[in-house]
Order: structure tokens, then sequence, then C-alpha cells
């Protein structure tokens, strides 16, 4: 049985988290404040570190260009002062009009136009037929101009439908995979490293 | 209560209780099956998929004058899948002599990043400043990877322990990101899609580790090119040990991965026959005692 108080700490809440499996129970929800309540430390922790080593730290050396943020930052804040409230929107225009160029930017060749490239393929394999299919009624299932559907339009949202729902199961399945994958550690951690159990 | 008078109706009564079968029984079957294997392991083999073989073929294609950025962009929550597969692609990029520098897109990164190299570096003579690099944490996800793009030296004057880049040989010669052979990024979320819109773009192949849950989203840049490999999952990982012919701790995880994924599949069908045959028999019993009652059912 293993002497380090870490893992002790670990394997120790690891099986309080476990307990709840069985039942509810009073431990469970101390762990659980526990964890919220470091997750929220370690949160305002982050931002804090970041505001200091890239902003607040660099203009107190004397590199003035960063009160320009600091100042926006701060303006943020307006919001909750009546009088001035109008302030705000000047930095959350700024961040609102930098992430859009950022991202108009970024998506709209590899995630747009080159997907609607990787789409227009030749039917000569199944792959590609089921990549063309697929593509065309599942957005048909979501064209929704038409007051009613009918014939050809009815069948193939149909069968886009279908198509969602086999998407998502595929993604659920590698949910699941991936909830095996976390808890294949942890079961080693309290058998092998704390207990001494496991090879 | 028809259904439990007659033969039919008590096998009617046994499917119904395994199709609300406490979940505690479950719990406990998907448990065993993970801890048995992990006492007992059982060797199942594993084969190299084509998409983790087209990662290995990118980063053995590498030489010892390139230089590659690597991205541990996860979380402790996806530690157990991402962390196997980044221990896996470095050892291979350190056999293959290239330099690294790793970018850090999270805050754990540097965390990762270090965990991995204080045991590889040894093993691989690897010095830091010399060989590879650990970079600061930089905010901002996908603006970070546009400034990274758009400025790299710009973006990093220093590195994570303070050190001027211009000091640090492993990235002598790198004046933007059009200088790095290679992006790999491991991740549990969109960081590897900013790497396509922001570095690849410039020419840089990107690579990445994904956890399983990640690789759907990732899978149609894979199809259209964009991505040039992508591994995913613990199994992702497994397969890559298997490729680089060194097993570490996803081949040994892999016996209870497959085992609790066996599991779940038998409960699932367990589960769905017992809910059709209750149903069935249900059907059967009312017929019955349609016609023992002369078609009025009691």
């Amino acid at each position: 049985m293993s002497r380090d108080p870490g893992i002790w700490t670990a394997a120790l809440l690891t099986i309080v988290v476990w307990s709840y499996l069985f039942k509810q129970n009073i431990l469970f929800q101390a762990v659980e404040h526990l964890f919220v309540g470091i997750a929220a430390a370690h949160a305002m922790t982050v931002a804090f570190t970041n505001l200091r080593d890239t902003c607040l730290g660099p203009a107190l050396m004397g590199d003035w260009a960063m009160t320009v943020p600091l100042l926006g930052g701060l303006l943020l804040y307006a919001r909750f002062l009546p009088k001035i409230s109008h302030l705000s929107r000047i930095p959350l225009a700024f961040v609102m009009g930098t992430a859009a160029a950022v991202v108009i930017r970024g998506s709209l060749g590899p995630s747009f136009i080159q997907q609607v490239a990787g789409t227009i393929i030749p039917l000569t394999s199944p792959d590609n037929v089921i990549l063309v299919v697929g593509t065309v009624t599942t957005i048909a299932y979501f064209l929704f101009g038409r007051k009613s559907r009918s014939g050809m339009m009815d069948h193939a949202a149909r069968l886009g439908r279908y198509i969602m729902m086999a998407a998502f199961g595929a993604a659920y399945g590698n949910t699941v995979m991936m909830r095996m994958s976390l808890l294949i550690p942890r079961i080693r951690l309290v058998f092998g490293d704390w207990l001494g159990l496991l090879p | 209560m028809a259904a439990v008078n007659g033969e039919w109706g008590y096998r009617a009564m046994t499917f119904r209780r395994l199709a609300v079968l406490d979940s505690r029984i479950v719990y406990a079957a998907v448990f065993l099956s993970i801890l048995l294997p992990l006492w007992r392991p059982l060797g199942l083999s594993i084969s190299v998929s084509q998409g983790t073989f087209d990662v290995y073929e990118v980063v053995d294609s590498l030489s010892q004058d390139d230089t590659v950025i690597v991205s541990p962009s996860f979380a402790p929550s996806s530690e157990a899948e991402v962390y196997p597969q980044m221990e896996a692609i470095l050892r291979h990029l350190l056999a293959r002599k290239a330099r690294v520098a790793f970018v850090n897109l999270n805050v754990e990164g540097r965390m990762y990043a270090e965990k991995a190299m204080t045991t590889l570096a040894p093993e691989f003579g690897y010095n830091y400043g010399e060989d590879y690099v650990i970079l600061p944490f930089t905010p901002g996800l996908e603006t970070a990877v546009a400034s990274i793009s758009d400025d790299f030296l710009g973006t990093y004057e220093r590195d994570a322990y303070g050190t001027p880049l211009t000091e640090t040989g492993a990235l002598a010669g790198i004046r933007s990101i059009n200088d790095f052979a290679l992006v790999v990024d491991f991740n549990t979320g969109d960081t590897t899609i900013y790497y396509i819109q922001h570095a690849k773009p410039r020419g840089i192949p990107v690579i990445a580790g994904a956890s399983g849950v990640t690789v759907p989203y990732l899978t149609p840049y894979l199809a259209t090119g964009q991505l040039s490999g992508l591994i995913g999952g613990l199994r992702g990982a497994a397969e890559y040990e298997t490729a680089i012919d060194n097993p570490g701790m996803a081949l040994a995880a892999m016996d209870a991965q497959s085992l609790s994924h066996a599991s779940i599949l038998a409960l699932i069908g367990l589960g769905n026959a017992a809910y059709f045959l209750a149903k069935r028999d249900d059907a059967r019993t009312t017929r019955r005692s349609r016609q023992s009652n002369g078609g009025e059912l009691k």
C-alpha cells in the first residue's frame, strides 16, 4: 500500500466520488463542493495571472501602451454606473469587431468554402455516395422555407434525419469511449498505485 | 394484470425486470470489466489503422533540421486519452531528432510539456533551449493562433522561463511560422481547427491527436486534406505505440478498454432484447386472454 499522502488523498476522493453511484451521500456532496471551489479558485488565479503578466506588469514597468487595454477593461464596468454606462460599449465594440474579423478571416476558406468543395466529388465509390447523399439530405431537413413538404423533399428530409441520428450515435459512442478511458486511470490509481493490487 | 397470471405472463415479468435492471448492477459489471483485465491482462492484439499510419508517415518524413510546433491544448479532464498520444508522438519526433517548440494555448499546456520532457529529454539526449523550448501560455485561443501565424517572434519574445528566444538554439533560424515544418496539436476542443484556419493556409501541415469526443468534429477537415493526419482516443494512442514499436500506457489499458466496450454492448443488447421480448409476450398474453374469454378482455 502506498505511503504517498498525495496518492492517499486522490484515492480517497475518488472512492467518495464513486460512492454516488451507490447512493447520494453527504461525503459526495462535500467533495462536489470542494471540486467547484478549487475550480473557481483556479479560474480566478489564471485570470489574475494573465492580467498581471500581459498587461498590469508591463504597464507598471513603463510600457504605457498597456494602459490602453487596461482602460478598456475598466470601461467594461461602466455599465454598472447609469450616467456613464454608454462608455462600456467602446471596448465591447472593439472586442466584437476584432473577434468577428479573426473568425471570418479564418473560417471562410477552411471551414466553409473548402468544406463545400469537399462535397463536390465524383460518385465513384460507396464512401463518396454516402458523403454526398448525407450532405444533401441533411441540408434538405433544414430547409424550412416551404410551408409543406411533399414528394422527393419529404423523403430526402426523412433520410437526412436518419443520417443525423447515425452521426449523433457515433458522437455518443465516442463520448462513452472517452468516459471509459477516464475511468481506467482512476481504477489503476485506487487498485494499483494506492492498494498495490495491480501488476 | 393478465400478464402475470400465466406462463407467458411470468416470462414477460422476467424480461421487464431485465429491462429495468438496477443501474448499480450495470455499474458493477462495467467496473469489473475494467478491473479484471488490469489485474490479469489478456494481451489482445492491436492493428494500426490507416489514419494512425498517415500520422506516422508525416512524422517519419521529418529530418534533423526541422523544427516542429507541439501544442498540448488539453486539460486534466481528457489527460487519460490525449497525454498517451502526446508521449507516443513526441517519442517519435525525438527519435527523428526534430527540434520542438511547445506552444501553450491552455494554462495546463506547460505542465504537460514539462512532464513529458522530464522523462523523454534524458532518454533521447535532448537539452532545454538547444533542442526544445517551452513557450509561455498564450491566452486568446483563436486570436492567439492568428497572432502566432501572423507574427511568431512578435508574439513570443521570451520562453516560459523568461529567456529571450534569440538566446535559444532550438529556435535559431525561425523568423515566422513558415519556418516550422509541422504543427502537432493535442486537443479536446477547437484548437486544431484554429491551426487549420490560420497556420495551414501558410503551407504548414497540421496533424492532431484528439479525444474521442472531438474526432467527429475534425473528420471533415481530414476528409478534405486540410488535416494531414488524426489519431483519436486511447485506441489511437495504442495504435501509435504499436506503430513505433514502443508499448506504453495506452497499450496497457487497451484490454480494459476493449472489455468495457464489450460489456456495454452486451448490456445494450440485453436491455433491448428484454424490452422487445416483454412487449411481444404482453401482446401474446392479451391475445390468449381474449380467446379464452370469447373475445372479451378481462
